[in-house]
């Protein structure tokens, strides 16, 4: 059997599924085969649903039987009280016990038996009822009432194909029993009555036949339809699981793959910043060499120009034009030679020793010297703040370091006078404020503040000052080298400079080196 | 007796000088422009001085002044350095830990070294 002809799958659109070759037992309509599984589940829901159309009917049942009753006492007035006993206190009570009972739980599961006595029931009242007007009257009319009931009980009441055949077949023989043995029916009327009576029996019959099929058939798909349904949620699950398995799997794929950018990103960063710190090296090195080879060969070069100048100046009398233009040339020379002596100090930044310096006898020394080459309108302030400003570095290096910023201070002040102020101070400096020096690791510094009352600098200019051969002054007073050397020191002993400046207003250096406590003690060896 | 120079740098113009400077003050100069050349010249004569430069190629003017030293003790030795290749205070005091006398940086006051030359040969 199956659900529909080609026709109706076409129309109806269906793919052509095996849900389709269902079978039942012809008889008891029972299921078979593979299905043979769904008849219980089968069973019991349609005893569950034939509960309420099993109740409308008996309440329709037992409201009829009571309309009829109007019947009687038109018809059969005498059997009047026959018929109200037989009705009312036999039949409907009855018929409510039976509705009662399928309230109950215990019967409840029983409800095709129910119903079926049920309709033995109601249809023996009224067999009983043409007994009686059939003995009295002669009257068989009534036996319409039974293709009431049969059409009651075999429509919509639910009643199964089994039971409603015995059934049938009980109340059959109770009609051919009734109108035989228990009233003079005549032939005639009796064989007209049986046609009505048995076609009604089987278009009932064949009725109820088609509906448990029926029922049947949509049981079958619908328990079809939530297999495939919980099928589909299953494979949607499923897939949802996979779905969100992938995308964790994804996200930490991903989360992984950003932290290799970032490593990967840093390590470049960080190559790249030793590349440079290398390349950087490298070029100091090189101008190292040059520097050096440039400085031998400009020292050879120089050394008979100042030598043989003087000689000639020593061969001249004082009167003698001349002697100035030796003069010239010897002092032309000698400023070539600082040149070449600053050049080579900022070109051998890397190769010094380095010892625990303290920076107060720097100080003073330096403070020794420059009160010598002050000059007139300029004062010397010294400050030593407690703590201590001992630091590894190289001696002379650190005396360069104050002695230039001190003379740049002198030309910074050279019109109008002013104060030179020396301090030294302890700071600790942690990682926010190094952020501008990468490579200067936090801890406590010791700071030599060099600052003047001159006529200070504009921030282009300190932008710049620390570059080679940037110099404000004029031609034959400053190299520019001066503060570049300061600030190559200054990085090559772990420190960093800042620059505080306002036209008008003086500068401020400070320089910050990394402390070197007492306790320790020892040589470092800086050769790069 | 006049006192016998030798000069040994590697640069024309310097030796030029100091000869003229030296024999100015009434000395007898030579000059050699290696120390290879100078280790011939002073096996061959008798120096009293001996003014080097401390970096030549040939013979590196330290290597002249240990070789002076060990063969000629008498002989003073007064070393110049160009101030290149490495730090001239480093190489200078090498100088003189190997035997030099006294030690000048180029360029130097030739007032100074002339000085220092009469004084060493006890000319002044």
């Amino acid at each position: 059997m199956t659900f529909r002809t080609n026709i109706e799958r076409y129309f109806l659109n269906l793919s052509g599924t095996n849900h389709d070759n269902w079978t039942v037992n012809p008889f008891t309509l029972a299921f078979t085969g593979p299905y043979k599984k769904y008849e219980k589940r089968f069973l019991v829901y349609h005893n569950h649903s034939s509960l309420k159309p099993f109740r409308i009917s008996i309440l329709t049942g037992v409201l009829f039987y009571t309309l009829f009753f109007w019947l009687d006492i038109q018809l059969f007035p005498d059997l009047k009280k026959h018929f109200m006993i037989l009705r009312f206190f036999i039949i409907n009570p009855l018929l409510l016990v039976l509705l009662l009972l399928s309230y109950n739980k215990k019967f409840k599961k029983h409800i095709q038996l129910i119903l079926s006595a049920a309709i033995f029931i109601a249809s023996t009242g009224i067999i009983v009822m043409v007994i009686m007007t059939a003995k009295v009257f002669n009257n068989y009319s009534y036996y319409a009432g039974t293709m009431l009931v049969l059409f009651f009980g075999y429509s919509f009441s639910r009643i199964r194909f089994i039971y409603g055949l015995a059934t049938a077949v009980l109340i059959a023989l109770t009609f051919e029993t009734g109108s035989l043995f228990f009233s003079d029916i005549p032939f005639n009327v009796f064989i007209n009555n049986n046609f009505f009576f048995i076609s009604t029996i089987i278009v009932g019959l064949v009725n109820a036949y088609y509906l448990e099929f029926s029922a049947r058939r949509n049981f079958l798909l619908r328990v079809m339809l939530e297999n495939e349904r919980r099928k589909v949620m299953e494979a949607n699950s499923g897939l949802e699981k996979r779905v969100e398995e992938k995308t964790q799997q994804l996200i930490k794929t991903n989360e992984k793959l950003k932290k290799e950018i970032l490593a990967r990103d840093h390590y470049k960063s960080e190559k790249t910043l030793l590349e440079e710190e290398l390349f950087q090296l490298h070029k100091m090195e090189t101008i190292g060499t040059l520097a050096e080879g440039i400085a031998h060969d400009f020292n050879n070069i120089l050394t008979p120009i100042i030598g043989s100048a003087g000689m000639a100046m020593d061969e001249l009398p004082d009167s003698s034009p001349a002697k100035e233009d030796l003069e010239q040339i010897k002092n032309a020379a000698n400023r070539g030679k600082k040149i070449v002596q600053q050049i080579l100090t900022f070109s051998r930044q890397m190769d010094f020793d380095k010892t625990p310096v303290r920076l107060e006898d720097v100080v003073n020394e330096s403070i020794n010297l420059l009160k010598i080459s002050k000059p007139e309108n300029v004062k010397i302030n010294k400050t030593f703040e407690k703590g201590y400003g001992t630091v590894l570095a190289d001696k002379t290096q650190m005396n360069q370091v104050i002695m230039n910023l001190a003379v740049n201070a002198f030309h910074a002040m050279k019109e109008t006078g002013g104060i030179l102020s020396i301090t030294l101070s302890n700071k600790y400096i942690d990682t926010d404020k190094l952020t501008a020096y990468p490579k200067t690791k936090p801890g406590n510094f010791v700071v030599i503040t060099v600052s003047d009352t001159g006529h200070g600098m504009d921030k282009e200019t300190q932008y710049r000052i620390f570059e080679p051969f940037f110099t404000k002054k004029e031609v034959g007073e400053g190299t520019g080298l001066g503060l570049s050397v300061v600030h190559g020191i200054i990085k090559n002993h772990g420190g960093f400079i800042e620059v505080e400046s306002e036209p008008g207003e003086g500068s401020i250096f400070r320089v910050f080196l990394p402390d070197f406590p007492e306790e320790s003690k020892g040589e470092k060896k800086n050769r790069l | 007796m006049t006192k016998k120079i030798l000069i040994i740098d590697d640069e024309p113009e310097i030796t030029r000088m100091l000869k003229r400077l030296f024999e100015r003050a009434g000395f007898k100069v030579q000059s050699a422009s290696n120390g290879e050349d100078a280790m011939f010249m002073i096996a061959e004569n008798n120096f009293d001085l001996v003014v080097t430069d401390i970096i030549m190629p040939k013979k590196e003017g330290i290597e002249t002044i240990t070789s002076i030293k060990k063969d000629f003790p008498d002989i003073k030795i007064i070393a110049m350095s160009g101030g290149g290749r490495y730090s001239p205070e480093g190489y200078l005091k090498s100088a003189k830990m190997l035997g030099a006398d006294k030690i000048f940086k180029k360029p130097f006051d030739h007032k100074e070294i002339l000085l220092t030359v009469e004084r060493m040969l006890d000319t002044n």
